[in-house]
C-alpha cells in the first residue's frame, strides 16, 4: 500500500523542475567505501551505488539517498568485516553533507507553489471570536484542541476535521448562544463592592482553644478528685498518658496565634489550623471584568521566597503581587480578572506556593525558610469590584436597547436576528440564499412545534456556528495561488486575524466596504491602530511563543526538590514573560535585536527575584531598566529560554546550542536522526557539560550534526535550570565552576555571556531572517517554502534598512505581495 | 423532507470515496453463534528501558525481564517479539501514529504529512458489519505530552485522515450502555432534525465548493466526509433502534478517572464490549501522561524517556515499565475471567497487541511489541520469539493477526508476507 502511495502525484505541486547537486564529498565517499559490494555484480541488498546519479531532482531519488543515510546513521553500513573503513571525520563530514542536502532537496521538492490552504479557525481564534460576537470569555480547555502540527497554529494544511469536531462545534455553538440569550437578555448590572473581612476565622480558634482548655480544666479537676482514665473517658491508662503529654503542645500553637496583633482586623496565613488560604467569591457576570484586592502586610521578616500572595480562580492563577506592607500598616494589592463563561468566580488568595499534595507547607517551609522564624502573611481584607463592562458586543446590542432594557423577542425580530447573526457571524460574507432558507425553516419548524423564541434562536444560532462559513477562513479563489488580490473584505479578515486573532472590527469593515483599505497609507494607519490596540497582545503572544517554541516548557519537569522557587505561579510568570516582552517591543518599536540582549526587561516581581533583580513593588509586569553590565536583557536570557534549555534538573548545552542555532541563527538542526546507536555507559554517570559533549564526538552519527551545535550552548551555562545566575554547579557530589567559554558556527569565540550576546549581534541578520520567517508563515497560515526565498530577502532589505524595528516587519510584509494576494 | 434527502443522497454519493456502511436484513442470533474472533490494539507511545524491560534468551519465555515481571502469571500466554520493525515510522516522538497503518508519514512526496488506513479498521470493516459498531477507537482526554504523535487516536480511516478517539472510558460507557430514554416517535424526530441541520451546512459548504482552489477543496472534502461519517452513524443508529443496548450491572465509569485507574475501567469495558458483541475491534490510545502521575512520578512521559542519566529517572523508568506490565497482566486477567457466549472465556478467542513504534528513546527499530490471547487459531506462546530477519515489516505482524481472525487480506502497509514462525 505504502509503495503504490508513494506513485500518487500531488497536486498544488507548481514548481518548476529542481535539481540539488549533492555535494563532491559524498561521492567520493560512496566510491571509497561502497561501491566495492553495491555493485552491478555484487548488488548487495539489491542495493547498486555504482550507477546512481549524485543528484535530486524528484521525491524517487530523495527516498534513496534518505536510506543511505538512515543506513549511515543506523551504523549499519560500511559492515564491520568490510575491508576498508572511513575515518571518524569522513563519516562525519558525509554525514552532515548529506543530511543538509535531504533537507533542502525535501523543501524544494515539497514547494507547494504558495499555495494557502482553507484554515479552520484554531482554538484561541474561536475563543477571540466568539469573545468578538458575545463578549464571553471562555475557557480554552472548554474549546476542541488544535492538531499537533508544525510551528504555527495558523498552517491550514496541518488541520483535520472530523465528524467528532462537527459534533462538538455543534454542542458548543448551542451552549454558548443558551447563555447568550439568557445573559444578553439581563440589563448591565451596576457597579458594586463585595468586601471579605478574613479575622471572622479566627472566632474558629478562639473556641477550638477555649475547647481545649475546658477540657484541660475538667481533666484537671477529674485526676485531683482521683478519677481514673476509665472514669475521665479515654481507651487505657497510655491514652492519657499520652493526652497528658502532648496537649499543652499542641493547645500552644493555636495559642500563640492568638497572641499576635491585629486579630479583630485580619489574618495571618501561617498555615496552621487550615488557614492557608481564604477566600472570597461573587456570581460572576461572564460580560464583564472584575477588579479583586487584597489589603495585606508582611509580618515579621520572612525570606524573599515568602513575601508573595498569589490570586487564584480553578488552578488558573492571575495574579502573584509582592506584599510590601506590614500587619500594622497593610496596603492595597489589586488584580484583574475576566470570569469565563461558566465557570464559578470562587478566589482564593494564598501564600505563593505549590498546591497541597505536590509540596506539604512543612515542606515548603523548611526548603525556603531553613532557619528563620516563621514569618507570615497578614490580610486584611479581600475585595471584588464590579462588574466593569466593555463596549457592548454585536450580539448585546441586539438584545439590549439603548436604555439597557431587554428588546421584545417577536418572531419577525427574531428572524432579523437570525439573519443579522449570519451575516456577522460568517465575517460579513452574505450567506447563500438556499442556506438562510434552510435555516428559517429550522426555526419555523421549531416554532411552530410550540417552542419558546429564546430556543428556536438558540437552535438556529448553532447550526450557524457549525457552518463551514463560520469555522474556517476562506479566501475564494479559483486562480494559480499567489495570482488574485484579495477582495477588500478578505483583506480585511487576514488582517484582523494576523493582528488581533480575531474578527474585523467596524473600522476595518467599513474600509473595506468603501475599497478604501488596500490604499498603502490607509493600510498602514490601521497597522499602527491595530498594534495600539490592546487586541494585539494576542499576536504578541501568540507570535512569539509559537516562534520560541515555548510550548516545549511545559514538556520540562521541573525537579521541585532541586528548585525550592519553582512553584505554579512562577511557572505562569515565566510563560507570560516573552509576551510581555514583545508587546514592548511592538509598543514603542523597538529594534528585533533586542530579542538577543536589550538594556531593560519586561517583568513582575515573582521574576524580579528570580532574576536577582530589585523588587518593583507593583502587580503585573512591567519594563524595568537594566543597570549597563547586566547579565540579564532579551528573550536569549529569559527564565523560559533558559528552562526550555534543561531536562529539568540540569541544564543541557546541547539542548541550548540547538536552541539558539535554531532560533537566532536561523540554522535549525535536522532532528534528530532515529536508530542512532545509544552513547556509552559512561553517559549514564553524572559529569560535567564538557565531557558530556566529548561523548559525543565518540559518534560520527552524533558528532556530524553536534560539533556545530553544543559549543554555542556553553554561552549561558551561567544559568541554571530556572534561569538563576550561577557560578558553579554541582555534579555528583562536587561543587565545580561552570565553563562558559564556546565558539558560534561561524568560528567566532566567546569566554562569558556577554561576549556570546555580543556575537549573537554581530548575527543579528540572521535573527532577522528568522522572525521574517516564522512571521510569513504565521501571518500566511502556510510553510515558508523554498520558492519564498527572494520574499523573504526582499523583507529583510526592507526591515534592514529601517534598524530591524519590530513594527517595520508588520508594515513591511503587508505590503508585500505575499501577502496581498490569495 | 423526502426532497432534502433525495438531494442531499445524490450529492452524498457525487462526492469521492463515499464511506460505506453496511445494510443489514437480518442479525446473526447471538444465542447459537458460535462466539466472534476479536482483536484489540493498546498503543503506549514512548519505549521501553533497553536494559530491564527485553528479554535476552530467546524461545520460551522463562525468567522474564525486570521490567516484565508482573507478567510472569501469564508467561506462558504471550508473546514478545524481537527483530520487528515498522518501516516508514521515522519520527522518535511518534509512538503511535503509524503504529497500526505502516506508512511513511513524513515521506510521502508533496505532502507535509500523510497517513494510510490502520489495520484496526481494515479488521472492523470486516468483521464488524453485523455489530452496533464496526470498530470501537478509545483515547484519553489529556492528547498532550503523552509520545503518541499526532492523530486523534490509533485509527485511521480509509482515507488516511485520523479517527477521533472516544476521549475516555466515561464516554466508552455511553457508548456501549448508555440507554437512550425515548419513543421510538421522538427517536425518530431526532434523527430527522440532525438530518435537516447537516442538509443545511451542506448547503453552506456546498455554496464555497465551486469558487475555491484545489486545496481548499481538500479542506472542504474533509468536512464533507465528516458530515457523511455522521449521516452513516445515524442510519446505523436508526438500523438498530429496535434493539436495544445490553443492560449491565455495572455503574457509569467516573468521568473525572484519570491515570491508572482510567486505564482499567477502559480495559473493564473494552471487555464488556467485546463480550457484548457489540463490537469485534478495539483500538485503545493509553493515557501517558496522567498514568506516571498516578504513579507518584513526578516526570513528563517525555523526560522519562528520553534523558537518561541521572539514577532517579532510571529507577522511575523501571518502575513505569513494572506498572503498564502490571496494568497488562490484569487486562489478560479480565479476558480470561470474562466469560463468552459460549461458556469459554473472551480470552479464548481474542487476540490483544500490545506496543508501541518505539523501542527506547529514539530507537525505532525492533519495537517492542507483547501479543497475547487464544483468538489466533495456529498462534502458539510463550515464546521470546526472534525473527530470523531483522527490521522484518511490522506490517507482517497485523497481517498475521488479521488473516488468524478471518480478515480476507493478503497484504497491509508495508508488509512482505506473514509471520510463519508466529504460527504452530
Amino acid at each position: 500500500m505504502y509503495r503504490i502511495l508513494l506513485l500518487i502525484i500531488p497536486f498544488g505541486l507548481y514548481a518548476t523542475p529542481v535539481e540539488l547537486k549533492l555535494n563532491q564529498d559524498i561521492k567520493v565517499f560512496v566510491k571509497d567505501y561502497c561501491v566495492s559490494c553495491h555493485n552491478e555484480k555484487k548488488d548487495k541488498g539489491d542495493i547498486r551505488l555504482d550507477n546512481v546519479s549524485f543528484s535530486i531532482s524528484n521525491d524517487t531519488e530523495a527516498q534513496f539517498w534518505q536510506d543511505v543515510l538512515d543506513t549511515l546513521n543506523a551504523g549499519d553500513m560500511p559492515p564491520k568485516k568490510a575491508e576498508k573503513h572511513p575515518s571518524n571525520k569522513k563519516i562525519i563530514l558525509t554525514l552532515r553533507n548529506l543530511t543538509e542536502s535531504l533537507l533542502k532537496a525535501r523543501n524544494m521538492l515539497s514547494d507547494r507553489g504558495k499555495a494557502i490552504t482553507m484554515r479552520r479557525l484554531n482554538q484561541r481564534e474561536y475563543a477571540n471570536t466568539v469573545k468578538n460576537l458575545f463578549g464571553f470569555t471562555l475557557d480554552h480547555s472548554d474549546l476542541p484542541a488544535n492538531d499537533p502540527g508544525e510551528q504555527y497554529d495558523t498552517i491550514g494544511s496541518d488541520q483535520y476535521f472530523s465528524a467528532y469536531l462537527f459534533e462538538k462545534y455543534l454542542e458548543l455553538g448551542k451552549k454558548i448562544s443558551k447563555d447568550a440569550l439568557k445573559w444578553h437578555r439581563v440589563p448591565r448590572q451596576k457597579l458594586t463592592i463585595k468586601i471579605d473581612e478574613p479575622e471572622k476565622h479566627v472566632a474558629r480558634i478562639r473556641k477550638k482553644v477555649k475547647e481545649r482548655n475546658d477540657r484541660w480544666n475538667e481533666l484537671a479537676l477529674g485526676i485531683e478528685a482521683g478519677k481514673n482514665w476509665k472514669e475521665l473517658g479515654f481507651k487505657d491508662a497510655r491514652d492519657l498518658y499520652f493526652y497528658l503529654k502532648f496537649d499543652r503542645e499542641r493547645t500552644g500553637v493555636p495559642e500563640a496565634y492568638l497572641k499576635h496583633q491585629y486579630l479583630n482586623k485580619g489574618i495571618y496565613l501561617t498555615g496552621q489550623f487550615g488557614i492557608q488560604k481564604i477566600g472570597i467569591s461573587t456570581k460572576a457576570d461572564p460580560r464583564a471584568s472584575y477588579k479583586v484586592r487584597a489589603l495585606a502586610g508582611i509580618h515579621k521578616q520572612p525570606p524573599e521566597r515568602r513575601k508573595f500572595i498569589q490570586f487564584e480562580v480553578d488552578g488558573h492563577f492571575f495574579g502573584q503581587p509582592r506584599v510590601q506592607g506590614t500587619n500594622h500598616d497593610p496596603q492595597m494589592l489589586e488584580v484583574t480578572y475576566t470570569p469565563p463563561l461558566g465557570k464559578g468566580f470562587n478566589v482564593n488568595v494564598r501564600e505563593r506556593r505549590h498546591h497541597e499534595g505536590y509540596i506539604n507547607f512543612k515542606t515548603y517551609i523548611q526548603n525556603s525558610d531553613p532557619y528563620g522564624v516563621p514569618g507570615s502573611i497578614f490580610v486584611d481584607r479581600l475585595e471584588i469590584e464590579g462588574p466593569f463592562y466593555p463596549e457592548k458586543s454585536f450580539f448585546e446590542k441586539l438584545m439590549l436597547d439603548a436604555n439597557n432594557r431587554p428588546v421584545k423577542l417577536t418572531k419577525e425580530y427574531a428572524a432579523e436576528v437570525i439573519d443579522k447573526f449570519a451575516f456577522e457571524a460568517f465575517r460579513r460574507k452574505i450567506p447563500d440564499p438556499e442556506y438562510m432558507a434552510g435555516i428559517h425553516k429550522i426555526f419555523n419548524k421549531h416554532f411552530a412545534e410550540g417552542k419558546k423564541i429564546e430556543e428556536c434562536i438558540i437552535e438556529t444560532m448553532a447550526i450557524i456556528m457549525a457552518s463551514p462559513s463560520f469555522l474556517y477562513i476562506n479566501e475564494n479563489s479559483s486562480e494559480e495561488p499567489g495570482k488574485t488580490l484579495l477582495s477588500q473584505r478578505e483583506l480585511a479578515v487576514r488582517l484582523s486575524y494576523l493582528l488581533w486573532s480575531s474578527p474585523p472590527d467596524e473600522i476595518l469593515y467599513s474600509l473595506a466596504k468603501e475599497g478604501k483599505l488596500s490604499n498603502p497609507q490607509v493600510l498602514a494607519s490601521q497597522v499602527d491602530r491595530m498594534i495600539d490596540d490592546p487586541r494585539s497582545e494576542e499576536f504578541a503572544r501568540a507570535f512569539i511563543s509559537q516562534w520560541m517554541s515555548l510550548d516545549r516548557y511545559d514538556l520540562i519537569a521541573i525537579n521541585k526538590k532541586m528548585y525550592p522557587l519553582y512553584d505554579f505561579a512562577l511557572r505562569a510568570a515565566v510563560k507570560d514573560e516573552p509576551r510581555e516582552f514583545f508587546k514592548v517591543l511592538l509598543k514603542e518599536n523597538l529594534p528585533l535585536t533586542n530579542l538577543i540582549d536589550s538594556d531593560f526587561v519586561v517583568i513582575n516581581d515573582s521574576l524580579a527575584h528570580l532574576y536577582d533583580l530589585p523588587p518593583i513593588n507593583k502587580p503585573g509586569f512591567h519594563k524595568v531598566s537594566l543597570e549597563k553590565d547586566s547579565v540579564r536583557g532579551g528573550i536569549l536570557t529569559s527564565a523560559a529560554f533558559l528552562t526550555m534549555g534543561s531536562d529539568g534538573e540540569r541544564t543541557s548545552p546541547i539542548i541550548r546550542g540547538a536552541l539558539v542555532l535554531e532560533k537566532f541563527l536561523h540554522d535549525p538542526s535536522p532532528s534528530p536522526p532515529p536508530n542512532v546507536p545509544q552513547l556509552s555507559e559512561a553517559s549514564k554517570k553524572p559529569l560535567p557539560a564538557k565531557e558530556i559533549i566529548k561523548i559525543h564526538q565518540e559518534k560520527p552519527q552524533c558528532a556530524s550534526c553536534h560539533v556545530k551545535m553544543d559549543p554555542i550552548g556553553f554561552g549561558l551555562e551561567n544559568f541554571d535550570t530556572l534561569g538563576q545566575w550561577r557560578s558553579h554547579e554541582n555534579i555528583g557530589r562536587k561543587n565545580i565552576p561552570v565553563s562558559t567559554e564556546g565558539t558560534l558556527p561561524g568560528e567566532q569565540k566567546f569566554t562569558n555571556v556577554q561576549e556570546f550576546k555580543a556575537a549573537l549581534m554581530n548575527e543579528k541578520v540572521k535573527l532577522a531572517e528568522s522572525i521574517i520567517e516564522g512571521f510569513v508563515s504565521y501571518s500566511l497560515g502556510r510553510s515558508v517554502e523554498f520558492s519564498d526565498q527572494d520574499a523573504i530577502q526582499e523583507l529583510l532589505q526592507k526591515i534592514r534598512s529601517k534598524n530591524y524595528q519590530t513594527r517595520e516587519l508588520i508594515h513591511a510584509l503587508i505590503k508585500h505581495k505575499l501577502f496581498l494576494h490569495k | 423532507m423526502s426532497i432534502h434527502q433525495t438531494s442531499r443522497r445524490s450529492f452524498l454519493k457525487a462526492g469521492s470515496a463515499l464511506l460505506t456502511l453496511p445494510m443489514l436484513e437480518s442479525f446473526a442470533n447471538t444465542k447459537t453463534a458460535k462466539p466472534s474472533k476479536r482483536l484489540i490494539f493498546c498503543g503506549l507511545g514512548y519505549g521501553f528501558n533497553n536494559e530491564t524491560y527485553f528479554p535476552e534468551e530467546k524461545g520460551e519465555l522463562k525468567n522474564l525481564p525486570k521490567g516484565m515481571k508482573p507478567l510472569e502469571r501469564h508467561k506462558k500466554d504471550i508473546t514478545i517479539f524481537k527483530n520487528l520493525t515498522n518501516h516508514g515510522s521515522t519520527n522518535p516522538h511518534s509512538g503511535s501514529t503509524s503504529f497500526l497503518t505502516g506508512a511513511n508519514v513524513a515521506g510521502t512526496p508533496g505532502k507535509r504529512f500523510h497517513n494510510s488506513i490502520s489495520c484496526d479498521v481494515v479488521a472492523g470493516l470486516h468483521l464488524g458489519r453485523d455489530m452496533r459498531y464496526s470498530f470501537l477507537s478509545l483515547d484519553s482526554k489529556n492528547r498532550e505530552q503523552n509520545g503518541h504523535g499526532p492523530g486523534l487516536s490509533m485509527s485511521w480511516s480509509q482515507e488516511g485522515k485520523p479517527v477521533s478517539g472516544i476521549p475516555g472510558p466515561a464516554e466508552l460507557y455511553l457508548l456501549l450502555f448508555g440507554q437512550i430514554k425515548e419513543t421510538p416517535e421522538q427517536m425518530k424526530n431526532r434523527l430527522t432534525s440532525k438530518r435537516s441541520i447537516l442538509d443545511i451546512v451542506l448547503k453552506d459548504a456546498k455554496s464555497m465548493n465551486p469558487k475555491i482552489s484545489r486545496t481548499d477543496k481538500d479542506k472542504l472534502e474533509e468536512y464533507f466526509q465528516s458530515i457523511r461519517e455522521i449521516e452513516g452513524g445515524l442510519e446505523k443508529e436508526e438500523l438498530w433502534a429496535n434493539k436495544p443496548k445490553p443492560k449491565v450491572d455495572i455503574q457509569a465509569p467516573n468521568p473525572n478517572a484519570e491515570g491508572e485507574s482510567e486505564i482499567k475501567l477502559s480495559y473493564q469495558l473494552i471487555a464488556l464490549a467485546l463480550q457484548t458483541n457489540q463490537t469485534p475491534v478495539v483500538s485503545y490510545r493509553q493515557p501517558m501522561s496522567s498514568v506516571l502521575n498516578s504513579w507518584g512520578l513526578n516526570f513528563t512521559p517525555h523526560s522519562l524517556s528520553h534523558y537518561n542519566g541521572s539514577k532517579p529517572r532510571t529507577e522511575a523508568q523501571n518502575i513505569r515499565d513494572q506498572k503498564h506490565s502490571g496494568l497488562l497482566a490484569y487486562f489478560i486477567d479480565i479476558l480470561k475471567r470474562t466469560k463468552d457466549i459460549d461458556g469459554s472465556s473472551l480470552y479464548d478467542h481474542t487476540i490483544l497487541s500490545w506496543g508501541t513504534n518505539i523501542r527506547t528513546s529514539h530507537m525505532l527499530k525492533d519495537v517492542p511489541v507483547i501479543i497475547t490471547g487464544g483468538g489466533g487459531r495456529d498462534i502458539k506462546h510463550g515464546r521470546h520469539l526472534v525473527l530470523p530477519k531483522e527490521d522484518t515489516p511490522l506490517g507482517n505482524l497485523w497481517l498475521t493477526l488479521m488473516q488468524q481472525v478471518g480478515v480476507p487480506v493478503e497484504s497491509f502497509g508495508n508488509s512482505n508476507g506473514n509471520i510463519p514462525e508466529l504460527l504452530g
